[in-house]
């Protein structure tokens, strides 16, 4: 989509023509900031999608990765552009300095916190990429999925991403459940439908697989792959037949957790003690590499 | 008579009328991720339907109000040429702990006869709807459900006073224009569009979205929203980006010049006298286009 100045600004995710004076797109709430500063860089942002399904651990992932970003970690530089940006990282930080889940994600579009960096790995000619990377929803993504055009936000962001990190609860798969392995299925599926281009030909976009909450099964750790193939087997099966660039990896933030009731109720409360961040960085790294 | 009893009981609430209903919300499956969906519906639901009604059914903390216990409601016509009203509460604390309630929905399509039989007042429905449901609120998934029976006799209840009308006149004013308008903290604001949609044609009334006690989002960017406990930024934020007119404590809209004053002032005239039923069944019998005749002839 060509970035130029109008009396109109065109929304980058999908396209709608907004007043000057709008802060937010009429139609789909992301932020016009991300098109001022694509005109005032001159170059257009690649977008990473960061997708999953509801209670992945979507919120928190993004919010550690921004953060590590920010605090030059593996000698990455990370600026944001604009305030905006850092909502959803102090959010989380915040959030787990006082041992508590930040809260679940709405499905409403204008709820949902967009992040816009400036990233670069410090070299001598250091290559900046311009980042935008929006935190949905899940139970948005999967009624998407389940009936496209749901959320036509969803699908303008998945069209237009320059790569994917596909959350993926390793700890309820290792647990015997398919519904880790089934989302995944159907995530790549719709995907794969978006991008429906010749059958026999690969979709090149890269996709990192994050297997979360892999501190629940250490095994995912040792060997990711692995892993995926032996407890996500068609969530693997889909990436071998029609895409080639993926990989997988081992994440956890939580380093211990404990469980707490209410008395006189009888739901229980996740409480996290203390972050342990392991695999945060590596897939970010990875899609970059692949940009 | 009482005007509530009189528009309440007309000759077809000796009827009641089967509606299509579904319930939207978070609740734990092993078959699924369990987070906001339709969780259960009846067969006449069609695939299109159920994606608007995804689109637009509020989710987690979409409430105006956090407790437990608060209630939001949004009616609007579905492309499907239905009408659909969402009855939204807090239940308990959401499943997944991670902080704030439950947002239960049921979910009430009608065909325009059946909303019509209403009068068009979605707060009628929702009486009907809670008397029938009581406090019953899904706590897992149900599939399929049969028909809603929806009594057409229940009274009506807290129209405003008197005093209220010239507020409600602007109000109706509005709808006539069919202004998009954000009323923000207005006490009795539902009153007081209950009061304004007696004066409006039936054509209007059919057609108006509107939401009260639920937060703004583009998918509800209704004709109408009634807004609590929103900051001067966000409703700010919403006038801009939006261009909705703002009626709240400060600014009651009053230097808006009316469009149609003149069959605003025979509406306030008529709510002053007690003559709703009057109005309402009088404005049930025009045209879009008549109260703008009205102000012609003056």
């Amino acid at each position: 989509m060509p970035i130029t100045a109008n009396s109109q600004t065109e929304c980058l995710i999908c396209g709608t023509r907004n007043a000057d004076q709008n802060t937010v797109c009429k139609e789909c709430a992301a932020p016009l900031a991300l098109v001022h500063e694509a005109i005032a860089q001159k170059r257009e942002p690649r977008i990473v999608s960061l997708i999953g399904d509801s209670n992945a651990g979507k919120t928190v992932y993004l919010g550690f990765l921004l953060d590590m970003l920010s605090q030059r970690a593996d000698n990455f530089e990370a600026v944001p552009r604009g305030a905006y940006s850092v909502d959803l990282q102090q959010m989380v930080i915040s959030h787990m300095a006082y041992r508590m889940f930040p809260p679940k994600t709405p499905m409403e579009s204008n709820e949902w916190k967009w992040a816009y960096y400036q990233v670069g790995k410090r070299a001598r000619h250091t290559k900046w990429f311009d980042l935008v990377m929006p935190d949905m929803a899940g139970e948005a993504i999967a009624a998407e999925i389940a009936n496209p055009r749901t959320f036509q936000v969803i699908e303008s962001l998945l069209a237009q991403s320059a790569g994917l990190l596909l959350l993926v609860d390793a700890a309820l798969a290792a647990n015997g459940s398919a519904q880790p392995d089934f989302f995944g299925l159907k995530m790549l599926s719709y995907i794969d439908a978006l991008y429906s281009g010749k059958r026999n030909r690969k979709i090149d976009m890269p996709i990192a697989i994050v297997l979360t909450k892999a501190d629940y099964v250490p095994a995912c750790f040792d060997d990711p792959r692995r892993f995926a193939e032996a407890n996500l087997n068609r969530l693997w099966n889909m990436c071998e037949s029609r895409f080639s660039k993926v990989e997988f990896f081992a994440c956890s933030v939580v380093g211990s957790l404990a469980y707490a009731t209410r008395e006189g109720e009888d739901y229980v409360v996740p409480v996290p003690l203390h972050t342990a961040l392991r695999g945060v960085l590596e897939p970010f790294e990875w899609t970059l590499g692949q940009l | 008579m009482d005007t509530r009893t009189a528009l309440a009981t007309s000759p077809a609430d000796q009827s009641a009328v089967a509606v299509e209903h579904a319930v939207f919300t978070s609740i734990p499956s092993p078959m699924d991720s369990g987070g906001y969906r339709l969780v259960a519906g009846t067969r006449g639901l069609s695939p299109a339907e159920r994606q608007e009604i995804t689109r637009c059914a509020p989710s987690h903390g979409s409430l105006c109000d956090g407790e437990t216990g608060a209630a939001g409601l949004a009616s609007f016509p579905l492309e499907s040429g239905r009408h659909c009203l969402l009855l939204a509460c807090n239940a308990e604390e959401e499943h997944t702990g991670r902080g704030g309630c439950r947002v239960h929905t049921h979910v009430l399509v009608l065909t325009m006869e059946q909303f019509a039989r209403f009068g068009h007042d979605p707060w009628r429905v929702a009486n009907a709807a809670r008397e029938m449901l009581g406090d019953n609120l899904l706590t897992k998934t149900e599939g399929n459900l049969e028909p809603l029976e929806l009594s057409l006799g229940v009274a009506l209840e807290g129209w405003p006073t008197r005093n209220e009308t010239q507020q409600a006149a602007l109000l109706l004013d509005g709808l006539l224009a069919e202004r998009q308008t954000l009323l923000a903290d207005i006490p009795l604001a539902e009153d007081l569009i209950r009061l304004a949609l007696t004066g409006l044609p039936a054509n209007l009334r059919s057609a108006l979205s509107l939401s009260s006690g639920i937060k703004f989002t583009p998918k509800r960017a209704f004709q109408f929203v009634l807004l609590r406990n929103a900051t001067s930024n966000e409703i700010e934020l919403i006038a801009q980006n939006h261009g909705y007119a703002i009626v709240d404590a400060v600014d009651s809209g009053s230097h808006v010049a009316p469009a149609y004053g003149t069959w605003c002032d025979l509406a306030a005239t008529r709510w002053q006298a007690g003559r709703l039923p009057e109005l309402d069944a009088l404005a049930l019998r025009l045209d879009t286009a008549a109260p703008r005749r009205a102000d012609r002839r003056c």
